[in-house]
């Protein structure tokens, strides 16, 4: 008898949530799509802006960088994550140590990026994409761990030592038992690192340097909208928001798959 | 008997906890012997170190005469059957079997013919492209039999085999890891908590206590001429009469002198404890020579037997009698009931500590 009101009170909770989310993106979404490319009037469906955008050189050459510095400092902070991860799970670790692992995850961005120029000056690096990679890998690294960790949970340590038993050695049992185990964790790490670097701003903007060959897709977004949102970035908005949806579902689901 | 494994005076701590204690045993080439001991008793530290994953601090492991203390795991001649079953989750039950075989550098049609033949002795033919998980309890564990006995090993080492099977399952696998041992004429060395399973299976037993052998024997002297308490406590169930040797016997106070199987070799004074297993006692209604009179305090009928709880004139300790269901007394006896027992005296013993 209780129940059900609550329920509802849960449900229409639940509802407003949503809402709040993703209203302003459906909105979004939909501008992409009108015609007038104004907030204010509807003017009928168009794919004019996606046509638009696709013919902004500036845009796709800055989609083209970041796909480059996602891509390496991925490939670097998954091989650097996932060991990490496997060691920790070899020597149970102090609080502080993991403490300060997990650190990179919560510091803020702007810290992250003020530090790493002031290093970067330090030690004379020059700013370019290979800055930006390195910096983002720096980051990347500790969510790699943090995903890979949870696959090991569920890690039976005995199969490691059955590899042995059966004569395998040390690399022999990592390439073909605790590698192929672990493979969803890293994978969902690796697409889940993909997103994150993609879409970061902050600490791209301040370690990229004046060359406009490390312009970064957001970074040329930002660009753009200084001088007012023109909609052709309501465009761009819904192409990167449904392939980053995409990848964290997909990393999801391969990391679920095989628990079961 | 040939002997393949000597174990050699070996010790190993773990900080202040001493796991194995200068232990020695021997296991003969064609053996099925058991290491059996309550949870602690350094039995699963003994068979790390046999299989390589333990180095112990001191002592010496020996196979076929051939000093195997300081070579690594993957390559001494022993596979060792995980308690867990430790199957690779991401390869098919095939891929299990054949991945032993692999690292030896077996190939192709050898391969696969080895392969078969193991999957055919464990019956598990059918199952072989099944991935684990898709596999029940009984299946895993023969996948995890057939993935060590597939290398043809000097000994197989099994780690609590059956501890996770229900107890129907329990009963036939401690037949049939019987006729595989007898089959292959491969040395099984199991370690075990379950008497029982160790009673059923083995030629012989070291029952394990604190790192040391309590005692070392075949299943019928382990459970008939146990030589201390702790052995005789542990294997099956023990009635305890505390008492002290005198001229002509064992003198329990308030109850009497009997005679034992072991009499002689006590020394007059000398104190211990009778021990007598519940089904040697003889329980009737009417007295028989030598008889006790007991009353009867509590009863669990158990089908095939009925346990009943005597209590012999001031005697502290209650007695425990297992009598068998064709025992007319079985049909009318109840709490409170008055009963006679007694027990021949060959088939009592004088344990000390």
């Amino acid at each position: 008898m209780n129940r059900n009101p609550i329920q509802a009170w849960l449900s229409a909770h639940l509802l407003l949530v949503y809402v709040f989310l993703y209203g302003p993106i459906l909105v979004l979404v939909a501008l992409s799509f009108n015609k007038a490319g104004m907030p204010n009037v509807w003017t009928g469906f168009s794919l004019q802006w996606y046509g638009e955008l696709f013919a902004n050189e500036k845009i796709i050459a800055s989609v083209g960088n970041s796909l480059f510095i996602a891509f390496a400092a991925t490939v670097i902070s998954t091989v650097i994550g996932t060991l990490l991860a496997m060691g920790l799970e070899e020597r149970r670790p102090r609080v502080a140590t993991e403490a300060l692992i997990a650190a990179p995850m919560i510091i803020p961005d702007i810290v992250m990026a003020i530090s790493l120029l002031s290093f970067y000056s330090l030690i004379k690096l020059t700013l370019g994409s290979h800055s930006v990679i390195l910096s983002h890998s720096a980051f990347m690294i500790s969510f790699v761990c943090a995903v890979v960790r949870t696959r090991f949970k569920h890690f039976d340590r005995s199969i490691i030592e059955a590899s042995i038993d059966l004569g395998a050695g040390e690399f022999t049992t990592f390439r073909r038992v605790t590698l192929p185990v672990i493979a969803p964790g890293v994978i969902a790490a690796a697409l889940l690192g993909f997103t994150l670097s993609f879409d970061e701003f902050i600490i791209a903007y301040f370690t990229s340097g004046p060359s406009s060959a490390s312009i970064t897709f957001p970074m040329q977004i930002y660009a753009m909208i200084r001088f007012g949102v023109t909609p052709d970035v309501n465009a761009v908005a819904t192409i990167v928001m449904l392939v980053s949806f995409f990848l964290i579902f997909l990393s999801q689901r391969i990391n679920r798959e095989v628990e079961a | 008997m040939s002997v393949l494994l000597e174990v050699v005076g070996v010790s190993k701590s773990f900080g202040p906890v001493t796991a194995v204690d200068n232990l020695s045993l021997e296991v003969g080439g064609n053996e099925f012997f058991a290491l059996l001991g309550p949870s602690g008793c350094g039995k699963t530290t003994l068979l790390r170190m046999i299989a390589g994953f333990e180095q112990p601090d001191q002592g010496r492991i020996l196979l076929d005469g051939v000093d195997i203390t300081g070579i690594k795991a993957n390559k001494r001649p022993i596979n060792l059957m995980f308690q867990s079953y430790a199957l690779f989750p991401h390869m098919s039950v095939a891929g299990n079997v054949a991945y032993g075989l692999e690292m030896e550098g077996v190939r192709g049609a050898e391969l696969a013919k080895r392969v078969e033949a193991v999957l055919a002795l464990v019956q598990l033919s059918a199952l072989a492209k099944r991935k684990p998980a898709q596999l029940s309890g009984g299946q895993k564990q023969r996948v995890a039999l057939a993935r060590a006995l597939v290398k043809r090993p000097k000994l197989l080492l099994l780690d609590e085999p059956l501890g996770a099977l229900d107890k129907k399952l329990r009963e036939q696998m401690q037949i049939e890891l019987k006729r595989l041992q007898q089959e292959t004429g491969i040395a099984f060395l199991v370690v075990t908590h379950d008497q029982e399973e160790a009673l059923t299976m083995a030629d012989r037993i070291a029952l394990l206590r604190q790192g040391r052998i309590a005692q070392l024997d075949e299943p019928r002297a382990l459970y008939e001429r146990p030589n201390s308490r702790f052995v005789a406590d542990f294997i099956g169930q023990m009635n305890f009469l505390d008492g002290a040797r005198v001229e002509g016997g064992f003198e329990v106070p308030g109850l009497g002198v009997f005679g034992a199987a072991n009499l002689a070799e006590l020394p007059l004074g000398a104190t211990g404890s009778l021990a007598l297993r519940p089904e040697r006692i003889t329980v009737q209604e009417t007295s028989f020579a030598d008889a006790l009179a007991a009353e009867v305090e509590g009863m669990a009928y158990l089908g095939q037997d009925l346990i009943l709880h005597l209590r012999l004139g001031a005697q502290p300790k209650i007695l425990v009698a297992r009598v068998h269901a064709a025992n007319p007394i079985t049909t009318h006896v109840a709490r409170g009931s008055r009963v006679w027992c007694g027990w021949p005296a060959a088939h009592s013993l004088i344990l000390s500590e």
